[in-house]
This record gives structure tokens, sequence and C-alpha cells, in this order.
């Protein structure tokens, strides 16, 4: 199939445009090694392919490079019918930059390009308009104004690039304008062509006095962060109570029709209750990409890391790594991804190493369990905050401080990459906008397919490994299984803790994920489906006698240990060293083994 | 003066970009339309150092102390 490249910088509406021609049907590629992520689409009789945005073809930061990589393959590929360039009408200097470069880099390759002139009911609300044929016949190149909200020109628009498409050897390629004279001529051609600045960005600057105010500025950060996190729980328990008995209720079907033996067994434990629980997460991480999703369409998310820049720069990081963090409260392969917008490669090096310190959706069942056990349920601090509620809080806040402590430590010791210099921190502030629902749809839906993709074959194979540890040799209790005889060895080690071989089993397994704790204990207490009942669980643990303060010991220890080995496998494809991954891992297991010890020790002496 | 000392709604004209900076650098501020004779308007001033909001054209901008410490201005009324 003939295909047609959608080229932009960022927040110039491309994404909404490119679900307007295809529909809401289209397919995520994902490629192997590093990862881009480039929709696909059907337009008619082609194939709309959305490349990643970058604000220049001299890609600066990692996730720009890997756009540009990415924008030079395709326009080159043979399959490339013409190239279409998304321009922001209410920041055309800045568009055009890109728009040039990219129309040369077509033109080199004999592809025509055609521009789609976004925004346009943006232009005419203050009352102006671009003259899109003056500005066609400047380029040399077909120029459509085009609004891709309110569907303003989006017919013709649509008409004139199939037709484009369908005969592209009719268009000419020159030679594009020469690299040198790219910036000087974007900023000619928008003095010509564009509109007063001045009024478009009025509303903009009259609304960042509030957003970016000392004072207000601070509250608002304060009351979203707020809302963010209240909604990881509110809005995504329900729906993960619904993942978690549509998993039960297929496994009962399954399970009744598979005669009983190692293979009912395998199918219920191991697949079910090993690869089923890992499923349950998916809904917390599409309720926080949906929640990122509207603070970056609306424009907040910009501000929000202007306004943590200087206190991050304290601690070695860039405002630009608030967002990775952010995303990292829901799961830390994304957020390792997401570091890829950082200026600076040593701050991005920093941000990716302590990302796993943020405490994602993996972890909240084993927090849920320890709490329970820990906290009882109905009591109140003043009288207004929650005491379990508190306590979560306060793990998060914990992980957190823990992250900035080691960003602070990584600052100082971490060698520089000479080699690379580092890139300032520089940030457009985009255009305050209502976010549209169909790109956030795609986004939302996207990140938990992307989800299961990346970590699923892992936490699949170590659910399947653990099962067989568990039940073989055939006929044996837990206590005699192999995973019994490997606990009692190793039992010393957890001594120290306060805790005896059936946690240091569970603690071991859940080295490789960590969600897989609460079902090993479950498992080890003697309880079928501890998953699905945690209350119950922490009961026999509080009857079994587990102290405060190993119980304190055990909770910290989970916000600090690097139990992930999806996280692991990003990490090394990111940073590129397998040996600083697995360095992490080791020095992130001890660490959080030193602070359990303490805990334990000093709590014991009290 | 440089860019830095620009108070805020206060306008002026680029006159230099430090040469001793990364070309790569160079070349980006040039396409963001920061270059010699371009005429920038600071929007706010950060807390504590944080990182200045500016006008360049038709977009804004922010940039920290660092960078903007190394481009020169000559202020307009």
């Amino acid at each position: 199939m003939q295909r047609i490249l959608m080229v932009g910088k960022p927040n110039c509406g491309k994404s909404l445009l490119f679900n307007q021609l295809t529909g809401l049907r289209q397919k995520v590629a994902n490629y192997p090694g590093i990862t881009v992520e480039i929709t696909r689409g059907k337009c008619d009789k082609f194939e709309l392919v959305d490349l990643p945005g970058a604000y220049s073809l001299n890609g600066l930061t990692r996730d720009e490079i890997i756009a540009v990589d990415e924008i030079k393959r395709s326009v080159a590929d043979d399959d490339t019918s013409m190239v279409l360039v998304v321009l922001d009408a209410t920041r055309l200097a800045q568009s055009l930059v890109m728009g040039l470069q990219v129309q040369r880099l077509a033109f080199e390759h004999n592809k025509p390009v055609m521009f789609a002139l976004n925004f346009i009911d943006e232009v005419k609300r203050v009352g102006e308009n671009i003259d899109a044929e003056g500005l066609s016949k400047a380029l040399g190149s077909p120029v459509l104004a085009l609004s891709a909200r309110s569907l303003d020109g989006l017919h013709e628009f649509k008409q004139s690039l199939l037709g484009m498409a369908g005969e592209p050897e009719r268009y000419a390629t020159t030679d594009g304008t020469a690299h040198e004279e790219i910036a000087e001529r974007s900023q000619e051609l928008a003095t010509e062509f564009g509109i007063q600045h001045d009024i478009v960005l009025k509303n903009q600057n009259r609304i960042d006095n509030f957003m970016l105010n000392n004072w207000t500025g601070g509250i608002i950060f304060i009351a979203v962060m707020f809302v963010l996190f209240q909604s990881i729980f509110t809005l995504a328990t329900p729906l993960m109570d619904g993942v978690e008995s549509f998993i039960e209720t297929l496994a009962g079907g399954v399970g009744a029709v598979t005669a009983e033996g190692v293979v009912h067994d395998f199918i219920n434990d191991a697949i079910f209750g090993g690869f089923g629980s890992f499923l349950v997460f998916v809904p917390q991480i599409m309720v926080l990409t949906l929640i990122i999703g509207l603070l970056e369409d609306s424009g907040y998310l910009a501000r929000a890391a202007l306004m943590c820049h200087r206190p991050l720069s304290f601690f070695g990081l860039s405002g630009r790594s608030f967002i990775p963090y952010l995303s990292g409260h829901a799961c830390a392969i994304p957020a390792i991804m997401a570091a890829r917008t950082i200026e600076s490669p040593h701050k991005r090096l920093i941000t990716m190493l302590t990302i796993p310190l943020m405490s994602c959706s993996a972890r909240l069942p084993v927090y849920a369990l320890l709490v329970a056990v820990l906290v009882p349920a109905n009591e109140t601090f003043l009288g207004i905050f929650n005491m379990q509620g508190a306590a979560f809080f306060g793990l998060y806040f914990f992980g957190i401080f823990m992250a900035l402590v080691v960003s602070q430590i990584l600052n100082r010791f971490l060698p520089r990459d000479l080699e690379k210099t580092d890139m300032p921190f520089i940030l457009e502030l985009p255009t305050y906008r209502l976010p549209h629902w169909k790109p956030l749809f795609q986004r939302v839906v996207n990140s938990g397919i992307m989800f299961i993709k990346r970590a699923g074959p892992i936490i699949f194979m170590v659910s399947v490994g653990i099962w067989i540890l568990g039940y073989f040799p055939l006929n044996s209790t837990l206590q005699d299984s192999w995973l019994g005889q490997i606990g009692h060895v190793i039992e010393p080690i957890f001594t120290p803790m306060g805790l005896d071989w059936r946690y240091g089993v569970a603690i071991l397994m859940s080295f490789l994920a960590r969600e897989v704790f609460v079902g090993a204990l479950g498992t080890l207490f003697g309880l079928e489906g501890a998953d699905e009942d945690v209350a119950g669980l922490a009961e026999r643990v509080q009857a079994d006698g587990m102290t405060t303060e190993a119980g304190l010991g055990l909770m910290l220890f989970y916000v600090v240990a690097l139990q992930c080995v999806a996280t692991v496998a990003m990490l090394k494809g990111e940073s590129g060293s397998s040996k600083l991954s697995w360095g992490l891992y080791v020095a992130y297991g001890l660490l959080a083994y030193v602070i359990a010890v303490a805990v334990n020790q000093i709590g014991g002496l009290l | 003066m440089t860019l830095w000392e620009l108070g805020k709604s206060k306008s002026a004209t680029v006159t230099q970009i430090d040469a001793s900076l990364d070309q790569q650098i160079i070349a980006r501020l040039g396409e963001m339309g920061l270059s010699s004779g371009r005429k920038v308007q600071c929007i706010r001033r950060g807390p504590l150092g944080g990182p200045m909001v500016m006008q360049l054209g038709g977009s804004v901008f922010a940039m920290e102390h660092d960078l903007a410490t190394r481009i020169q201005i000559s202020p307009t009324d």
C-alpha cells in the first residue's frame, strides 16, 4: 500500500488531524530495540503514518534524534508517495522551521509535499486570516487551511490530499530552501503571512500570570497533583476489580472443563493466578495515561515542568524529569521511555536510574496487604485523615524522598560523559487548549496494549518458573517442594529483618516481579486465591505474629527494592549498559535490605 | 547586558550569542528565532533563579539561567 507520511512540530494538532482522517481504527508499531511509537491508519486507499513530532531535523534530545532518524528513513522509503507537513497557523515561524526542513528532505527524495495549516479556527476567532494561496506560492507546495477540531476545511483538504497522493508524479519537486537559510526564511514567511502574535498570546500570558504565579501557581500545582493521585485510586479501583472478576470467571470456566491434575493446576495457578494477576494493573496504567494526557494536551504539563525545574536542578535533575517521575507512579517502563525528552544526557541518566523508586502500581497490592496488617482500618489521624490512607501517602512520599537523595548522590559521583555536551533547558510553553477526546482515547488504549506487550512475556515466564519450583517434586507439600527447600537454605538472610522462611521465599520470588509477593505469601500461608482476598491474608499474617518493626521494615523494603525484570531490561535498552542496569538492581536490593534490617533492629530496641 | 537581566515585560534586541556555546545549541536557538537582530520580550521571571519565560516571534519559551546569561541584548525602551 502507498503511504502518506505526517510530520510536524509538537503541539501542532497532528494527532487529532490523523484521527479525523483515519477514524479510530489504527495500529501502533513498536520497533524492537529503540521504541518509537508510530501510529498507522487507513485513509481511503492509502496508509497514513503519524511520525513522532520534532522541532527540527537537527535533533537535540534523545526523543528528537530517534524521531528524526525515523522521519529520514520513512521519507526515503520507496512506498512513500508524499509527505504531509502539519503547521500550527498560530505559531507559523516555529512550524515553518521544521516544515521547510522536511520539504527540502522530501524534495531530495523526489517526494511531493503538502502543507496543512491547522488551527485556522483560532486564527479566525481573533479576527485574522492567513493567505493560504500566497503562502502556497511562496513555498512551492500546496497549502490548505483547516481546523482538525472544528472540522473547517477538512473535507476539501482530504480531497486534495488524496488527489495528490494518487498522482504524486504530477507535482514538482525542486531544491527547496537551503539549510542555512531555513531559520531566516521561516521568519520572513511568518512576518509576511502570519498573524499578529500579541493578540493570540495575550490570553495565554494572562492565564500564565495565574498558573505560574509564585503563590496561586504553587497552590494549583499541589491541587492538580492531589487530584491526580486521588484518581489513580478512585478511578482505577472499580476497573481493577472488574478485570479481576473477569479473570476469576474465566479461570473458573476453564478450570471446570479441564481434568484434575498437573495441567489443571498449571492453568489455574501459573496462567490465571500468576499472569492473570499482572493484568489487574493495566487499568491503573490507563487511568494515569489519561490524566497525564489531559494535562499534556491542555498545555499544563509544560508549566508544571517549568515550575519544577529549579527545585529539581538542586538534586541534579531537570524540570523535564517531572513527567517521567509522574508516570513512574503507574509503571517504570513507560516512564523510562518518557525520560528521552530530557535535554541533558547526564540528567536523563540520573532520572532513569531513580524512576524505579517511584511507587508503581505493582507495589500497590504489597502495600495494601502490609498496611492492612499494621494499621487498624477505622483509625483516623486528627479526626480527618484515614490512617491507612495516610500510611499509603507516607510510602509514596518515602519513594520520592529516596529518589531525590539517590539523585543527589548520583549527580555527585556518576562520571559525566564528556563526549556528550549538556543541552540547556529550553521549553516551549504551548497554547492552552481544551483536550480533544479522540487522540486521548487512542493514547489510553495504546498504553494498555504496550504495557502488556512489553512486560507480559517476562511476567509469564516468571509465573511459569515459580510454579514449577513450587509444584515439584510431584505430590509434595510446599514445605518439601524445591521452592520450600530453597526457602530453608536462605532463611538466615531474612532473620535480621525479623521474618521467617515463608517471607524469604515470597521476597525471593518477587525479585523478578514484585507483584508476585502477595500471591506467593498467600500460597505459603495455605490460603487459596490470596490475590483476591488481601483482608483474609492480612488477618492470617497478623495472627501469625508479625511485629510492627518487621512489618514497617518490609514495607520500606518494597519501596526501595528494584524487583522487576522488565524494568531492568528497559533500563538496559535505554542506557545501553547491562552492567549499570544489573548493578542498579543489586544496589537497590542491598539498600532495601539494609533499610529493612535497620528499621527492624532499631525498632526492636525501642 | 545579558538576556537574564531583562526585566519583566521589557523588550530587547539580541546583539550577540556566546560563540563558545555548542554549535548545535546555537543552531537550535537560531531556529527558535533567537539570533542577532531578533526581538525578544520577557514575559515573567521565575522565583529563586528559576527559568525565565520569554516571547520570541510567535512562540513562548522558558529558558534557564546558564543559557540566558550567555546571550547579549540591547534593551529597546
